[in-house]
Parts: C-alpha cells; sequence; structure tokens
C-alpha cells in the first residue's frame, strides 16, 4: 500500500471515526517503514560488501597458491611465498587458551555475586568488572608487554618449564626459553579481556532465574554449588553459552593487545612460551609493508578466513543453543 | 487477640502431638512488620489451613518454617519450636533442616532437568542407593503424588514439559521424596484449573496420614475441604485459630465471619 492510498484509507475512516486524530508528529507509516526497512537493508548490503570484497581481493593470492594456502606453514614476503597456517593456528590457541582462563574465572565471579556476596558488595564488584570491559584493548597491550610479560618470564615460566616440562605428553607445551611474550601471554591477556563479556551477560541471566526456583532449589536441602551446577546454570545455559560465545568471537578477532605480546613470529610451536601470530595481529603488523600485490592480497585473505572462523563459531553457538534449548524446553 | 489455643478434642482418629510451635513470633521487613505476636501449634498428621486476604502475613508465616526466606533486611523475633528445637536460633547449614521441612510453592517450580531426575536429584542428596532402590523410590514418590501413570512412559523427558497441574504434582513428589516431617504448601494450586486443583487436594488429604502439612490458600473451598485446622490471619494477626468445621460455621471473631462470607478481602 502506498503512501497516498494509505491516507485516502485513512481520511476515509476519519470521516466515520468521531475524534480526528490531531497530526502529532512529522512520522508517516510510510516514511517510518521506509527508514527501518532501510536500516535493515543497509546492515545485510554492508556485510555482503565486505564479503565480496574480501573475495574480490584475496583472489590473486588464492589462484596463485590454490588451497596450498591454508596448508602451507611459509610467510616469506621476499620470495613472495605465502602460507596461513601460522596465523591460524595461533588465532586458535590463543583463543583457546582465553576461555580455558576466562570462562572459569567468569562463572566464579558470576557465581560469587549471584549467591554468595554480601549484599551491599554486589553493586560495587559487577561494577568494577564491567569496569574491565571499558579498558582500551591498546591498554591491556601495553600492560602486557610492561608487567605480565616480564613477570612470566622471571617467575612463572621458568617455574613451568621446570616442573610441567619434564611430563611425557604435555610437556613439550612448557619446553623452550623463558621469553615472556608468546602465545601463552597472549593468551592470559586475552583471558582477562573476554571475563567482564562473559561476566556481565552471565550476571544478568542469572540474576534473572525465578527466585521461586532457587528457593525451591535450596528447598530441597541443595547446598549452593548443587544449586548452581545443577538448577541455575541449565535454567540459565542459554544466556550463558550466548555470552562465552561473545567472549569467544573478541578473543579470535582481538588485534591490539595481541600483537603486543605474540612476538609476531610466522612460526608454529608446540611450546605455548614460544612467539607466534595471530590473523589479526599479521593484518596490522603487516598491511603498510604489503607493498605488492600478492603480499597484500595474502593478507586479505587472512581476513576472509578470519571472518569464516567467525562466522563459523556463531553459526556452531546458534546450533548449540539450538540444542540447548530443546533439551531444557524453556 | 492473639490466640494461641490448642485444639485438642478434634474428633478425628488417631492420637497426635504438637509438631510445630509458634510463640510470640515478629517477622519484619525492613521496617514494616508483616507478622505480629502470632502464636500457633501445627499438629503432627493434621493439615492446618491458613486463609486471609493478600498480604496478611500468612506466606511469611509459613516461609518462616523451614526459613526459606532469608534476605538482606528481614528477621524474625520470636521462637519457632521443631519437635522442641527452635529453629530461628540455628546457624550455618540449613540443608537438615529443609529435609525435614519441605516446601510447595505457588507456582510450580520443576528443575530444569528430567522428570526422573527432578525426583532423584533431591533423594541423592541424603542417601546413597542402587540404581534399582532409587527407581523405586521415584515410582513411589510418583504414585504418591498421583503422577506415575502420567509420566511413567516419558521420565526421561524434561520436567518442563509437563502441564501446569502436572509440575505441581511433580513438585509435591519431589518434595515427599526425601520424606519430610513437615510439608509445607503455599497456594499449591493457584496456577491450577478446577481438576488439578481437586487432585492437589485428594492428594493433601492422602498426606495428612504421614505429615503434618500446612497450606495457604486463598480458596476458601480448598480450605473447608482438606483442613483439620485452620487459622484466619488478618494485618499480620492471627485472629482466629481452631477446628476448620468451628472456624468456617461459627467463627468467634466477626472479621473471621466477613471474610469468609466474602465480605471483605
Amino acid at each position: 500500500m502506498n503512501v497516498e492510498t494509505q491516507s485516502q484509507v485513512l481520511a476515509a475512516s476519519a470521516a466515520f471515526a468521531a475524534p480526528a486524530r490531531p497530526p502529532r508528529s512529522l512520522m508517516t507509516e510510510g516514511g517510518f517503514r521506509f527508514i527501518t526497512w532501510g536500516a535493515a537493508t543497509l546492515l545485510l548490503a554492508s556485510l555482503a560488501g565486505i564479503f565480496l570484497l574480501l573475495i574480490g581481493q584475496s583472489y590473486p593470492a588464492l589462484a596463485k597458491f590454490g588451497l596450498g594456502f591454508f596448508a602451507a606453514d611459509v610467510w616469506n614476503p621476499v620470495t613472495g611465498k605465502f602460507g596461513a597456517v601460522a596465523p591460524i593456528f595461533g588465532t586458535l590457541v590463543t583463543a583457546a587458551i582465553a576461555m580455558l582462563v576466562g570462562v572459569p574465572l567468569a562463572f566464579g565471579a558470576v557465581f560469587f555475586i549471584a549467591e554468595l556476596c554480601p549484599f551491599s558488595l554486589r553493586g560495587p564488584l559487577t561494577v568494577a568488572i564491567e569496569l574491565l570491559a571499558a579498558v582500551p584493548s591498546i591498554i591491556y597491550g601495553m600492560w602486557g608487554l610492561f608487567v605480565l610479560a616480564p613477570f612470566l618470564a622471571k617467575h612463572v615460566q621458568p617455574a613451568l618449564i621446570d616442573s610441567l616440562g619434564s611430563l611425557p605428553w604435555l610437556g613439550v607445551l612448557f619446553q623452550g626459553p623463558p621469553f615472556g611474550i608468546g602465545m601463552l601471554t597472549a593468551g592470559l591477556i586475552l583471558g582477562v579481556m573476554i571475563l567482564p563479556y562473559i561476566a556481565a551477560v552471565g550476571r544478568q541471566v542469572i540474576a534473572g532465574v525465578p527466585p521461586m526456583l532457587r528457593e525451591a532449589a535450596y528447598g530441597v536441602g541443595a547446598t549452593r554449588w548443587e544449586v548452581f551446577r545443577r538448577v541455575l546454570m541449565p535454567y540459565a545455559s542459554r544466556g550463558l553459552l550466548g555470552g562465552v560465545m561473545l567472549g569467544l568471537g573478541r578473543a579470535l578477532g582481538e588485534t591490539m593487545a595481541v600483537t603486543f605480546v605474540i612476538g609476531n613470529a610466522h612460526h608454529i610451536s608446540a611450546s605455548l612460551f614460544a612467539p607466534g601470530t595471530t590473523i589479526s595481529a599479521s593484518i596490522a603488523n603487516e598491511f603498510t609493508e604489503a607493498v605488492d600485490d600478492i603480499y597484500q592480497s595474502s593478507l586479505l585473505t587472512l581476513g576472509l578466513i578470519l571472518f569464516l572462523i567467525t562466522f563459523a563459531v556463531l553459526a556452531a553457538a546458534r546450533f548449540m543453543l539450538a540444542q540447548a534449548a530443546r533439551q531444557v524446553q524453556l | 487477640m492473639n490466640t494461641s489455643t490448642l485444639p485438642v478434642a478434634n474428633g478425628q482418629s488417631g492420637a497426635t502431638s504438637v509438631k510445630i510451635q509458634v510463640r510470640n513470633l515478629d517477622y519484619f521487613y525492613g521496617r514494616h512488620q508483616a507478622l505480629k505476636h502470632v502464636n500457633i501449634d501445627f499438629l503432627d498428621r493434621r493439615v492446618t489451613t491458613l486463609i486471609g486476604p493478600s498480604g496478611c502475613g500468612k506466606s511469611t508465616l509459613l516461609r518462616v518454617l523451614n526459613r526459606i526466606s532469608e534476605y538482606p533486611g528481614q528477621r524474625a523475633e520470636g521462637e519457632v519450636l521443631l519437635d522442641g528445637q527452635n529453629i530461628l536460633s540455628l546457624s550455618g547449614d540449613l540443608t537438615r533442616l529443609r529435609a525435614r521441612v519441605g516446601m510447595v510453592f505457588q507456582k510450580p517450580t520443576p528443575f530444569p532437568m528430567s522428570i526422573f531426575e527432578n525426583i532423584a536429584f533431591p533423594i541423592r542428596l541424603y542417601r546413597r542407593l542402587s540404581r534399582a532402590d532409587l527407581d523405586a523410590e521415584v515410582e513411589s514418590a510418583l504414585r504418591r503424588a498421583a503422577l506415575w501413570d502420567e509420566v511413567k512412559d516419558k521420565l526421561r523427558q524434561s520436567g518442563l514439559s509437563l502441564s501446569g497441574g502436572q509440575q505441581q504434582r511433580l513438585c509435591i513428589a519431589r518434595a515427599i521424596a526425601i520424606k519430610p516431617e513437615v510439608l509445607l504448601l503455599d497456594e499449591p494450586a493457584s496456577a491450577l484449573d478446577p481438576i488439578s486443583t481437586a487432585l492437589i487436594d485428594d492428594l493433601v488429604w492422602e498426606l495428612r496420614q504421614d505429615y503434618c502439612v500446612v497450606i495457604v490458600t486463598h480458596n476458601m473451598q480448598q480450605a473447608a475441604r482438606v483442613g483439620d485446622f485452620t487459622g484466619f490471619m488478618y494485618l499480620g494477626e492471627l485472629v482466629e485459630f481452631g477446628e476448620t468445621e468451628t472456624i468456617f460455621s461459627n467463627p468467634s471473631e466477626k472479621r473471621t465471619q466477613d471474610y469468609i462470607t466474602g465480605r471483605f478481602g
């Protein structure tokens, strides 16, 4: 229905309806529809545009290296040979470390705030955790480079090498020189960075559990841990998982802090102490130096890969949420 | 005004004893006093109903009996004696108390797990049972709650997939599965249809053989039908307490009569 016929209809109905509506706003029905439609379309169009641009720009590299680009552990601007394995590896490993560190910490904080902490502490503690999210990532990077990395190199990594380094299977993760900068440090920083996202979402969904359900669980004599593990967590599983995925998305894409502390070496090593690189760190570091076409195209292909990884994570999250929803039937 | 009469000749078969004695109970939400000097006895193996208009303190009284409502700014003064022991002075771990005094809420509160687990989870908190014994306990609890026939073929499904009336019976089954001594029901049928309500009433009558049952209700028919004793509360006071028949047919307080006949509240 276009605007004219609509206003005709309105005029016609106004003749029947007793009190005519005074013109209250400039926003007509059609205008409002157009604006909202435009906003939604623009979003989709920019998403599609980014994707198409990335594919187009990646084409030279993909044409030259083929699928080997995804499998080659080589990154040599001088000879013009590029492969994406090292940055993909670094991205996944640092994100995994970040999740291992960030998720338990965040859940612990959520549980403490929701169930154990004295009422007067609840507000300040919540604000403090959410303030972590307000710290700019470059500050995290500088803190990591100047404080955390030297500390790890001096105190933590030598101890880990001495104790865990000699274990049969796990040992390889904790061998090599204690540089301070490397995958482990980057992962730890990321863990702290994603904590506030997971905790903020988690606190909200746990607070949204009906008080009666909580009381019923305490009412059958369950302890605080049992209530949290068996009742609150499953009930809030969708929201909690949503927060975790938000954190994971950030851990995969975070650039600045990681670039500071990861060492930026296109190199795969089993040791967590070894320098490495991630997709976003590589792009940020090298884009200004990428003078020839194939170099630049390779970096843009890395961007495409990150795009696809993030997309896959979000899709997996959606799938898991749907599964969880079917299990609990909320 | 605050009667503490213990009705002795109740005409019902079988001797009974006082399970819970409430003595001079005051309850405060911050500065608001929700209970004023309440004295009441709850007899073992009898059903006591608490009636009164909204906000009169009957739910508060119920929630003190297993100390489920412990939030900042709330406090209770007086004594609540469970088998002679003052539960208000208990400190630390309250899970033992809550195992002895079970509670069912206004709205069904099934846990987010399977029907079977809804019953088995609380049982496992207290006893280590073999698989076969656990199955038997779950079945017996569901049978007692008149739910077994409806759910026996779908024990693995989520407890949240049941209808409202079934969910409430599941919660009653869950409460009795851990063999409490007292069962508190806070308007158990307020969210249910008449057929489910009748089922719950029958169930309460059954449970009376083994438990001290306390029910808060807005439903006069329900109070008259299932209660051995009835207490009428108004503005935080226990106005009148006695045998249900007396309260409903010949109340001594005008306020009680007005409420029962629907003149206010």
